[in-house]
């Protein structure tokens, strides 16, 4: 696994690595996936996936009117938030941020 | 004698009869907690008055709950309402639950007092509780030693005696292995079998809230409150529940436990593989038939786990942005020391900001699996990694429902060795995830298991004697025969009642 290629899962997680996490990652992960390879020497074709333990499906229920929770107690969570709306950097053009 | 030696059916019985006050109860474990977390760091958030006073409610209104009075102490995963709840991470540092878990609103009904949250590895990733962002927690059996993780402080309250129950969550051994580690009794249920509305989300298709106590009884009287279908978590299961104390007995005739050749694998400790044995002859003198099994599949299982629960973290974790609820980098001072960055120069700030957050507010092993998750899923590997290990998770599905046609449960190791030492795991993941390798089946095949105390290691050097626990692991919806077996098991041994001394103070 190259530098290179654990820079471009960083960027897919959005995370920033410092150069001695992304070496200290290489090492854990080539590890980690050199013992992940011994399933590939298992021949698994005709094999349904199994992404759920469980053997429901669909869980249904009466399409009712309920309370939801309180925009005004969930936004006191959001680190910046104003008047109902989360706010963030600014994304078009090269706008100056406003609350930072 | 103390109450804080009753078990949590015996505390409710003299609760009812009388013999004492939930205020009482509540004092003595809290006089408990504030005579040794300051060493065991159990807690993350403890609070004497708000405990007590939930207690003084119960008394003046004489409530009825099944678990009146009782304390209760919670993994920091799970939300209670106007609490906070960090999931052991700087990310969720001040978060504040703005509302209950389904089980914290059971619970309530019930009439238990909840007397704080407990340690965790972040995110619960982990098998020691080192990786919380908040120090680590001690096994109480030595301090020196690990109390096993992701759920290591509420194993270790319970094995302190700072609380009669604690509650935990299992993702690959979360619950069995701290409780192996501390020497209590540890449930994780079927999947489904709990609502997870309110638990945070670590791997959704493989995350069980799980439950400590002392001893099986203790795990029957909460299971019996908490399990049950809920609208709020469509992977609940709405298989009827049955009355689990109810279930329990001493007579184990004709009950079929398949042993597993494969779990007397090389790097099992003797003093366990001992120990299996020994409780082997224990349960046929109980009446169970104990017979070898093989389960070649189930050496494929770690390998499995570690794919499928990082490639499902990875996407649970994307939701940690900086925008909604948690923590968020101050990104203006942080532009100047960016370096080696993985972010491109031109690349705007709303994503610097994404990147600055998550970079900061993880630590490193919640970090390691959202890179080894995001590899397996990217384009080129998801075939060759995640598909192939959900493929392997059939196939153990398959040999597990094929093995329970045969045999009614399977007996072995919960963990290859008893508690390691503080540090002496945590600079060598894989080595972490190995550990893992008798727990991780049961959550990649949805099925219930248990974890009780069978034993004791040898004292060593630079380590005391310590606890050595035993997996029962049953068929979807077996728990009643899980808990079952385990009582009968404690009430012919006494490993469950051995407690720790904690600074020269019998607890």
């Amino acid at each position: 696994m190259d530098i290179k290629t654990i820079e471009d899962v960083a960027l897919l997680a959005r995370l920033n690595l410092t150069p001695d996490e992304i070496s200290g990652l290489r090492g854990d992960l080539e590890n980690i996936l050199a013992y992940a390879d011994q399933l590939s020497a298992l021949n698994t074709e005709g094999v349904q996936p199994l992404a759920h333990p469980g053997d429901i499906v669909n869980a249904l229920r009466e399409d009712e009117v309920v309370g939801s929770l309180d925009r005004a107690v969930l936004q006191r969570n959001s680190p910046k938030s104003d008047d109902g709306f989360y706010l963030v950097p600014a994304v078009l053009g090269e706008a100056k941020l406003t609350q930072e | 004698m103390s109450l804080i030696e009753l078990s949590a059916f015996e505390l409710v019985e003299g609760l009812k009869q009388g013999q004492f006050s939930a205020q009482e109860v509540n004092s003595s474990f809290a006089d408990q907690v504030d005579l040794h977390d300051s060493k065991l760091k159990a807690f993350l958030r403890f609070d004497r008055q708000e405990c007590l006073e939930q207690a003084a409610k119960i008394d003046s209104t004489g409530s009825k709950g099944n678990l009146a009075g009782i304390p209760i102490a919670v993994k920091d995963v799970i939300c209670i309402e106007g609490q906070k709840t960090t999931c052991g991470s700087r990310m969720l540092e001040e978060f504040v639950a703005p509302y209950d878990a389904t089980l914290i609103s059971r619970l309530r009904k019930s009439d238990g007092v909840f007397l704080g949250k407990t340690n965790m590895d972040e995110f619960a990733m982990g098998s020691s509780t080192e990786n919380s962002a908040f120090g680590r927690s001690c096994n109480p059996w030595h301090f020196g030693s690990v109390p096993g993780g992701s759920s290591g402080g509420a194993a270790s309250c319970v094995a302190a005696s700072l609380t009669p129950l604690s509650i935990g969550s299992d993702t690959g051994g979360s619950v069995r292995q701290p409780a192996a580690f501390c020497g209590v009794t540890g449930l994780k249920p079927t999947y489904g079998r709990v609502s997870r509305y309110g638990l945070i989300a670590f791997a959704s298709s493989l995350d069980q809230i799980g439950f400590f106590a002392r001893d099986a009884r203790d795990v029957a009287l909460i299971l019996n409150e908490s399990a049950g279908h809920d609208q709020r978590d469509s992977t609940s299961s709405r298989e009827p529940v049955v009355d689990y104390l109810g279930s329990l007995g001493s007579d184990l005739s004709g009950l079929k436990i398949g042993l597993p050749i494969e779990y007397q694998s090389e790097g099992l400790s003797d003093e366990i593989q001992a120990s299996v044995v020994e409780a082997r002859r224990v349960l046929e003198s109980l009446g169970a038939e104990v017979s070898e099994i093989s389960l070649p599949m189930t050496q494929y299982g770690v390998a499995a786990y570690y794919l499928i629960a990082s490639c499902e973290a990875s996407g649970n974790l994307a939701r940690y942005d900086g925008a909604h609820y948690g923590f968020r980098a101050n990104c203006q001072e942080d532009q100047k020391s960016r370096s080696a960055s993985s972010t491109p120069p031109d690349a705007n700030r709303l994503l610097e900001m994404y990147c600055q957050t998550r970079s900061k507010g993880f630590g490193p092993e919640v970090k390691r699996r959202i890179m080894l998750g995001t590899y397996a899923l990217s384009a080129g590997y998801y075939d060759a990694y995640y598909l192939q290990a959900l493929k392997i998770r059939r196939l153990i599905q398959n040999e597990l429902r094929e093995t329970f046609t045969k045999v009614d449960l399977i007996l072995g190791p919960t963990t290859p060795t008893p508690a390691y030492r503080i540090g002496e795991k945590s600079k060598d993941p894989l080595s972490m995830y190995l550990g893992d390798i008798y727990t991780v089946v049961a959550n990649l095949a949805g099925i219930p298991a248990i974890s009780f105390p069978a034993g004791f290691s040898t004292e060593k050097a630079d380590q005391p004697a310590m606890p050595i626990g035993l997996q029962l692991q049953g068929p979807a919806f077996a728990e009643a025969e899980l808990l079952k077996a385990t009582w009968a098991f404690q009430n012919a041994t006494d490993w469950h009642q051995r407690r720790p001394v904690l600074d020269g103070v019998v607890g």
